[in-house]
């Protein structure tokens, strides 16, 4: 699987990106499903869009932090 | 580009945008539903968990600490034992840790990146021969964790000390107690552990010395006659 970094890429086409895959921003900066904040599964927290990860399987959003990466590998596999 | 930094900033966001396009930006959108690619922040976190899990320690690991819980924790002391030199990013992960899996959750994390738990998982398949027994015994010190390793420090009282020891190495199922003293702190574990000796119960003590820290590990003599051979005993040390 390729892993593409969006730490360089535009808040304008991070949003497009978001909107692509059914999410969106709430004015604070948090990343939006239906209007509602998305939380990190694995440690219950709002997702930025400065440091956010999102992995196939539903799109899957994760803030970018190794606890968080290293739980959706040992649920999902290895990426 | 000069000294103006205006246009440094303004070179770099142009850079930047040239870089990135919607065309490329909804290309990468369809590959992400084809499940082709993913998306991060940057690349440091997954490499780092990616090296972690590709290492040598944690393949021999995860043959005994089944996948859930104990193994993310095992996985975050190799982690923090990766990123030690960066104070932040590590007081950042041990949050995380600590936040998610409580004081115990981070001590196994934190006994895993100092080197603590394969030198356990060493001497417990010397100890059983089943591993289903190893996982188990490993599994049983993991929940008694904040009893079973005791971090000495340069202030304590070495006859204190020995008597919690011998009080939990008898009450625990485990039947093995760690102690682990860094710097000044080596001369209070060897004094425990003269202590330990001396007990008419005949304790098996096996001592690690690496820099300027020593791990003891602790058996009950029930479990001597497992063992085939102590690397290095009290005595010589």
């Amino acid at each position: 699987m390729q892993i593409v970094s969006v730490k360089d890429m535009p808040s304008e086409f991070k949003l497009l990106l978001l909107k692509e895959l059914g999410l969106g921003v709430d004015e604070h900066g948090y990343i939006t499903k239906d209007g509602k904040q998305v939380l990190d599964k694995y440690i219950d927290q709002p997702v930025r869009t400065e440091n956010m990860a999102i992995f196939p399987g539903s799109a899957i959003v994760l803030d970018d932090n190794p606890l968080s990466i290293a739980s959706y590998i040992e649920e999902y596999g290895e990426v | 580009m000069g000294d103006d930094p205006l246009a440094a900033v303004s070179e770099g966001a142009t850079k930047a945008l040239l870089e990135w396009s919607e065309r490329k930006v909804l290309d990468f959108a369809k590959k992400f539903r084809n499940r082709e690619l993913a998306f991060v922040r940057n690349s440091d976190n997954i490499d780092l968990i990616k090296e972690e899990r590709q290492s040598s320690e944690f393949s021999i690991l995860k043959q005994f600490v089944p996948k859930g819980p104990l193994s993310i924790q095992v996985q975050m002391g190799l982690a923090l034992r990766q990123i030690a030199r960066d104070q932040p990013r590590t007081m950042e992960l041990k949050g995380r840790i600590q936040h998610k899996y409580g004081l115990p959750g981070l001590h196994v994390a934190e006994i895993t990146q100092i080197g603590i738990t394969i030198q356990l998982l060493t001497r417990l398949t010397k100890l059983y021969s089943r591993p289903e027994e190893v996982t188990k015994r490993l599994m049983i010190f993991f929940d008694h964790i904040d009893d079973l390793v005791v971090f000495v420090k340069k202030t304590d009282t070495p006859n204190a000390i020995a008597k919690i020891v011998l009080n939990r190495i008898e009450s625990f199922p485990a039947h093995i107690v760690i102690l682990f003293g860094s710097g000044y702190a080596q001369d209070v574990v060897f004094d425990i552990l003269k202590l330990i000796k001396k007990d008419g119960r005949g304790y098996v003590i096996e001592v690690l010395r690496e820099g300027v820290q020593i791990t003891a590990f602790i058996f009950t003599p029930e479990l001597k006659a497992r063992i085939s051979h102590w690397s290095e005993s009290i005595e010589e040390s």
